[in-house]
């Protein structure tokens, strides 16, 4: 799985405090771009469309999708 | 773990743990993986269930079950309030200790069970599934498998990697969020469920407060995934709570999402089938997918240890279970679907006057005709939505 920097320039940012582990998210990513393991979510950058469905549909808004810094590390990414 | 067994199901839910423990019973030998470090841990239901549908599977036992159901009360958003028995004889349980049970009885069948293991891939030879990758303790397994069964919930990626379609349409998609109340009160009555429908708080879904016992309560609802974009499903949530119980504690927070499209198209491919929430075997209308996930993956389970023996476990020969699914549950989900688009159709004013009408009516003396006669008197509307439903074939159950 690709877990590092995603080359456009938006992406899917994880906010564990919010987080739930539900996998609701997961559920409608048309990209198959998410994936919960060990109750972590893991976005797939390079898979990503930023279509934002799982952030619409997190019922606690525990996602946003922001522009990418390129320079940022992939832990921030993820 | 070994490297090697007739059938690895992923996902100790109700529905695999059955399918694990009806394969186990065929003879076959079984692995079930469960990726959280506890079986039916944290929970993601609200925990009503009906017992016939549990009844082929396991013996009520006191230690799960909470509250037994002895009216649903329909409320709308102005206070009127619809009582009704239940359908069916309904409890709400407690699914930790459930669904370890359903674990723990696949496991006496013989199934070998392993929690904290998950699996990230499947194995593919000559076009089929042969078995899956599988992440355990730090360390990655092959472990080949002559039937994979999908049991892996809403998320389902198994069935995914298989190439099946399981997306739900976010109009076909429940957003939900619970919370374990304490403190609840005279509001909640130990033996009764209450469903609120109110778009203010749940459009395009419900509200529901279901007795735990103890003076506690499930206080959740579920909104139509398209309509969380204004509001998310738990600031809805905390305005419901805040309105009808002010005073209580939250004891835990649930989050999840039901697919709710009435069934993915295809349930089974080259030696693979899709159960439970995988499949989208829930209750279009309700969500309820606790006993729909159990019955769909017995019924999948006879026909995959059936084709197990034969040894023919192509799409072809694994797909009557979808067959025979479609002809046991195929018209009520989609009359219970369709049920649910009416719902939304027709506005919170009708849902309002509706149950208001039918707070009026002497329910427990009346036939169903009578009540539909005085109802649709009101709600012409209504009556030609029905006479759709009915036209096209589909009559609720
Ligand atoms: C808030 C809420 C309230 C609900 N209320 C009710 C209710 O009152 N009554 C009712 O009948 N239904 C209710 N439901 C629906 C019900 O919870 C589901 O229909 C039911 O749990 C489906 O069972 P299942 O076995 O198919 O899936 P699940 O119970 O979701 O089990 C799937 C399992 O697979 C595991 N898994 C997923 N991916 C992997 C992987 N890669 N490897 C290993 N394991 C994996 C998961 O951790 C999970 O334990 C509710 C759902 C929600 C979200
Ligand atoms: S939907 Fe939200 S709470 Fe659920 S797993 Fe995704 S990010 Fe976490
Ligand atoms: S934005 Fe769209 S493609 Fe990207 S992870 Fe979310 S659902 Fe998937």
């Amino acid at each position: 799985m690709n877990t590092g920097i995603k080359s456009p320039e938006k992406s899917i940012v994880v906010r564990r405090e919010l987080c739930g582990s539900c996998g609701a998210c997961v559920a409608v990513c048309q990209q198959n771009a998410l994936f919960l393991l060990n109750a972590y979510l893991y976005v797939d950058a390079a898979a990503c469309t930023a279509c934002r469905r799982c952030v619409r549909v997190c019922p606690v808004r525990a996602l946003s999708l922001v522009d990418v810094d390129m320079q940022q590390p992939a832990e921030v990414l993820l | 773990m070994k490297s090697r067994y007739d059938v690895v199901v992923v996902g100790a839910g109700p529905a695999g743990s059955v399918a694990a423990r009806c394969a186990a019973a065929g003879g076959l030998d079984v692995l079930l993986i469960e990726k959280r470090q506890e079986i039916g841990s944290p929970v993601r239901c609200a925990e009503a269930v009906g017992v016939e549908s549990l009844r082929p599977y396991l013996a009520l036992d006191s230690r799960w079950v909470n509250a037994e159901v002895a009216r649903f009360a329909v409320c709308n958003a102005v206070g009127d309030v619809v009582c009704l028995p239940p359908t069916e004889p309904t409890l709400v349980v407690e699914r930790k200790i459930f669904d370890r049970e359903l674990a723990r009885l696949a496991a006496e069948a013989g199934a070998e069970v392993q929690a904290k293991t998950t699996a990230v891939g499947l194995l593919h030879d000559n076009g089929r599934v042969s078995g899956v990758r599988i992440q355990r303790a730090g360390q990655e397994y092959e472990v080949s498998a002559r039937l994979v069964v999908a049991a892996d919930g809403p998320e389902s990626q198994t069935a995914r990697w298989a190439g099946l379609e399981t997306v739900p349409p976010l109009n076909d998609y429940y957003v939900s969020v619970q919370y374990l109340l304490s403190g609840v009160g005279e509001k909640v009555k130990p033996t009764e469920c209450q469903y609120h429908l109110d778009v203010d708080f749940a459009p395009g879904g419900y509200a529901w407060v279901f007795p735990k016992g103890s003076n506690t309560a499930n206080v959740g609802l579920v909104i139509e995934a398209n309509y969380a974009d204004t509001e998310s499903a738990q600031a809805r949530l905390e305005r419901f709570v805040e309105r009808h119980f002010p005073h209580a504690s939250v004891l835990s927070v649930v989050v999840g999402g039901i697919p709710v499209t009435g069934g993915i198209r295809q349930m089974a491919t080259h030696g693979l089938v899709v159960v439970g929430d995988a499949a989208h075997h829930a209750d279009p209308l309700t969500g309820g997918g606790i006993g729909l996930g159990m019955m769909g993956a017995g019924l999948a389970m006879e026909v995959a240890v059936d084709a197990l023996r034969r040894g023919d476990v192509s799409a072809g020969a694994l797909r009557s279970y979808e067959a025979q699914w479609r002809r046991r549950f195929g018209r009520s989900h989609q009359a219970l679907y369709k049920a649910r688009k009416l719902a939304a159709r027709i506005g919170q004013e009708s849902i309002n006057d509706l149950i208001k009408q039918a707070s009026q009516l002497d329910l427990e003396n009346m036939s169903l005709g009578e009540v539909a006669l005085r109802l649709f008197a009101k709600h012409p509307l209504l009556l030609v939505e029905v006479g759709k439903l009915i036209a096209t074939g589909f009559i609720l159950k």
